[in-house]
């Protein structure tokens, strides 16, 4: 079936994702950005230039390259007086009073332009999924008019798209979040700081449907804006130090917005940041550095102001909606510059929400756009939906270890199969405790069923075979069954509603988890070390009974004694003493046994020293336990 | 008239087997039909998985690269602190780290951008336009070298291009 994108058709950049197997992915452009500038630029060789190679030569091309022409979509000319004024390019006005522009000699019409843009975007798409991509739907404004609408739907037409539908960006927004699948009637406030434009809009979803309770904004407010104030500051701060003013030199200006936004980045995650510019300019007395620290504190002064625009807006819409703060089920955040902790924190004070979070705000209007595309194509089937596990599933193994069969966010419905064995010669039976959590420790996990799998015929330790199963179906019923693969034995346990845990429960498993992580390792690591020494032990005594009477007294003695000293600290808790014991064992035996070798080089069987040579003997990472999978080589 | 009775009760008889049989039938088609939403279930969830474990195999994959390149640049680093150390002229050994870091990134498949002759905005930025003898759109100076990593534009080289004579 073809596939469908879902494009972001944005005043600044665009972006663009698809479904893949049900899941959204962004689609990278030819140069690899995985979003794309909305500029298209005319050369006066006559090639057209869309994306990033547009805005590389916009400035020595001004007058020919067209950016924000998401401005002029739909309007008429007597509308666009302020928009027209601030762009270098020319504004005339065209049949019924339409706007046009006129760029590379010609006039154009603002949906050929975003065609342009949109047909770079096909062609990327094309080249990346490689197939061919008819259909679309595509994004605007929720406060875009109707023929702000079909200007945006000629867009994709003449691009050669079939546009499915044109979804308002907030809505899309708050489907890529899944909203739609909460039930009920929710509220929700889409919150989209971009790179030029600031947007916020109050949506009422019921029955599925979105609709538009209000929208507010300001049309000249983005991290554009934020970017400067950074830039100013270190301007003024080193006209201040070196008496030099950066701002007229063409170089240093684009570094220095070079390094403004990532220094706001960067703080988004640091406290403190330092930009550091070598080399930015040259007097008489020789170069000159910037050197400058920049705190998180210091970036919120510089642009309080700018977020302090927000606020207005977006209590405006509010209060158009009918609605106080309080009414607010869900926050979502759009554009990039509400990875700005402040920019959150300020959402939070207005609306006393904490927003979703987890899909990149640059991106979020597009993967809701292709999730919408999906439903549209049907591709989107409820049965199909699937679910993934919230916690890990296991057995107890040896030592009160939890071993994991299914890890935590594994898609389901599942089945995995491991094989266990016994730890203890003529064990007659396995109990199989099936646990759920995140601890290495069974003792800090759920119990979800236990059983016994019994009437294994005696055999020495780590030679019967359980193959234990676990499968759970698409409704989360869990199906554990243990079978001794020598008899046929079969035990099982059913377990219902063993993922239906709410939420809450299952933050709080994950979090005690993480609490007792430290206290679980180290109870873990002393587990393995006790497994991994006694399992030895018991080799080597094994193989020196065989072979005893083929050794010097003084090395099977020396040997038996390592075993009896090994032994002795088992039960202690000293890591590091049981390691040591299990090394000096290790090291009595290797000797014990090129003595074996050396003797009979070429009669002896080569499987019994073999047995508790470095190939067999049990490493660190492959430790025997009870119900523990074990290599069975033969 | 008297065969009629007979007739229908055989048209009868048939149809109730006929109606048995399409209750087979649909069970069978319902334990099929199940059967191919779970298989189709199942299938799903195992693409998912192995999505979601391509996707950590690639952050590992993209850290162990990381810690490639971050040793190359470790030797470096060691080399540029000697410089800061010595006193005087360190100038030739600056020379010699910038070739030391030059040839380490070029080993990762760095190379810079030409910049003779006419510009090219898919490679190259332009920054300024001035009046000049070349030819118009000519890059008549390069602010800031530009590079590629593979066949891909790292950087756009930063260029001052002409004008023209009477620009």
């Amino acid at each position: 079936m073809a596939k469908t994108i879902g494009i972001d058709l944005g005043t600044t950049n665009s972006c663009m994702a698809t479904l893949e197997g049900g899941e959204p992915v962004v689609i990278p452009n030819a140069e690899g950005g995985r979003t794309t500038p909305s500029v298209v630029g005319f050369t006066k060789d006559g090639q057209r230039l869309v994306g990033a190679p547009a805005r590389r030569q916009q400035v020595t091309n001004p007058e020919n390259t067209v950016f924000s022409i998401k401005r002029f979509m739909g309007r008429k000319f007597d509308e666009v007086n302020e928009e027209m004024t601030i762009v270098p390019y020319k504004v005339v006005k065209g049949a019924n009073d339409d706007v046009r522009v006129e760029a590379g000699g010609k006039q154009w019409a603002p949906p050929e332009i975003s065609a342009m843009i949109l047909q770079k975007l096909k062609a990327d798409a094309e080249a990346f999924l490689g197939e061919s991509v008819t259909d679309a739907v595509v994004t605007v404004p929720a406060y875009f008019n109707n023929a702000q609408r079909e200007a945006t739907k000629d867009a994709g037409k003449i691009a050669g798209l079939n546009v499915l539908r044109i979804v308002n960006e907030p809505t899309a927004a708050a489907l890529a979040y899944g909203l739609d699948k909460e039930g009920g009637d929710q509220t929700i406030l889409v919150f989209d700081l971009g790179g030029g434009t600031f947007d916020v809009s109050v949506l009422d979803l019921g029955d599925g449907v979105f609709e538009v309770k209000s929208t507010n904004g300001d049309n000249h407010l983005g991290g554009d804006n934020f970017d400067k104030a950074i830039v100013d500051w270190m301007i003024a701060e080193f006209k201040k130090d070196q008496g030099i003013d950066l701002g007229a030199d063409p170089m240093a200006l684009q570094r220095l917005y070079e390094a403004a936004e990532k220094a706001k980045i960067e703080l988004s995650s640091t406290m403190t940041t330092q930009i550091n510019l070598p080399f930015i300019t040259a007097t008489q007395d020789g170069p000159k550095h910037l050197d400058q620290q920049l705190t998180r504190a210091k970036l919120e002064e510089l642009t309080h102001d700018l977020l302090q625009r927000t606020v207005g807006p977006t209590k405006q819409a509010l209060t158009d909606a009918g609605l106080s703060a309080s009414d607010i089920d869900h926050v979502v955040l759009v554009g990039g510059m509400t990875r700005m902790p402040a920019t959150q924190a300020k959402v939070k004070e207005l609306i006393g929400k904490d927003p979703h979070k987890g899909v990149n705000p640059d991106e979020v209007v597009a993967i809701g756009a292709a999730i919408q595309g999906g439903v549209l194509k049907g591709e989107v089937k409820d049965v199909l939906l699937l679910d993934v596990t919230p916690l890990s599933l296991g057995i107890e193994t040896k030592g009160g270890v939890m071993t994991k069969l299914i890890d935590r966010n594994t898609t389901i419905p599942t089945r995995k199969t491991e094989v266990f064995s016994t730890a203890e010669d003529n064990q007659p039976s396995v109990l199989v405790h099936v646990l759920q959590g995140e601890s290495e420790m069974a003792a800090y996990n759920k119990t979800l069923g236990k059983f016994e799998l019994v009437g294994i015929p005696p055999a020495q330790r780590g030679t019967p075979q359980i193959e234990v199963a676990f499968d759970i179906d698409a409704n989360g019923i869990i199906n554990v069954s243990a079978k001794d693969l020598g008899t046929g034995n079969e035990q099982q346990v059913r377990i219902e509603g063993g993922s239906g845990l709410d939420q809450s429960e299952v933050d709080r498993m994950i979090k005690e988890a993480e609490a007792h992580s430290d206290e679980a390792h180290k109870l873990r690591e002393l587990v393995d070390t006790r497994n991994n020494a006694e399992s030895l032990a018991y080799q080597i005594e094994k193989s020196l009974k065989e072979n005893r009477e083929k050794l010097d007294e003084s090395v099977a003695s020396t040997v038996e004694g390592r075993i009896m000293e090994l032994r002795g600290v088992l039960e202690s808790s000293d890591v590091a003493d049981i390691k040591a014991k299990t090394d000096a064992l290790q090291q009595a035996w290797t000797e014990a046994a090129q003595a074996l070798y050396a003797q009979a080089s070429s009669s002896s069987s080569q499987s019994q020293p073999g047995n508790a040579g470095d190939g067999s003997a049990p490493s660190d990472d492959e430790v025997v336990e009870d119900a523990e999978y074990e290599v069975v080589d033969e | 008239m008297t065969e009629e009775p007979t007739n229908l009760d055989s048209v009868e008889e048939t149809e109730e087997t006929e109606e048995d049989e399409e209750v087979d039938e649909l069970a069978a088609v319902t334990k099929e039909r199940d059967e191919y939403l779970d298989t189709l279930q199942r299938l799903k969830a195992e693409f998912d998985n192995y999505r979601k474990r391509v996707a950590r195999d690639q952050q590992e994959l993209a850290a162990r690269a990381h810690e490639r390149l971050v040793k190359e640049l470790v030797p470096i680093l060691d080399d540029l602190e000697r410089a800061l150390a010595h006193e005087g002229d360190v100038e030739e050994g600056i020379r010699l780290i910038h070739r030391q870091l030059a040839d380490a990134l070029a080993k990762e498949g760095l190379s810079e951008i030409e910049t003779d002759g006419k510009f090219d905005p898919h490679t190259q930025e332009a920054l300024l336009s001035q009046p000049s003898d070349a030819a118009e759109g000519d890059v008549i100076q390069v602010l800031q070298k530009g590079y590629r990593l593979g066949d891909r534009v790292l950087r756009p080289a930063r260029v001052v291009i002409s004008a023209g004579s009477n620009g």
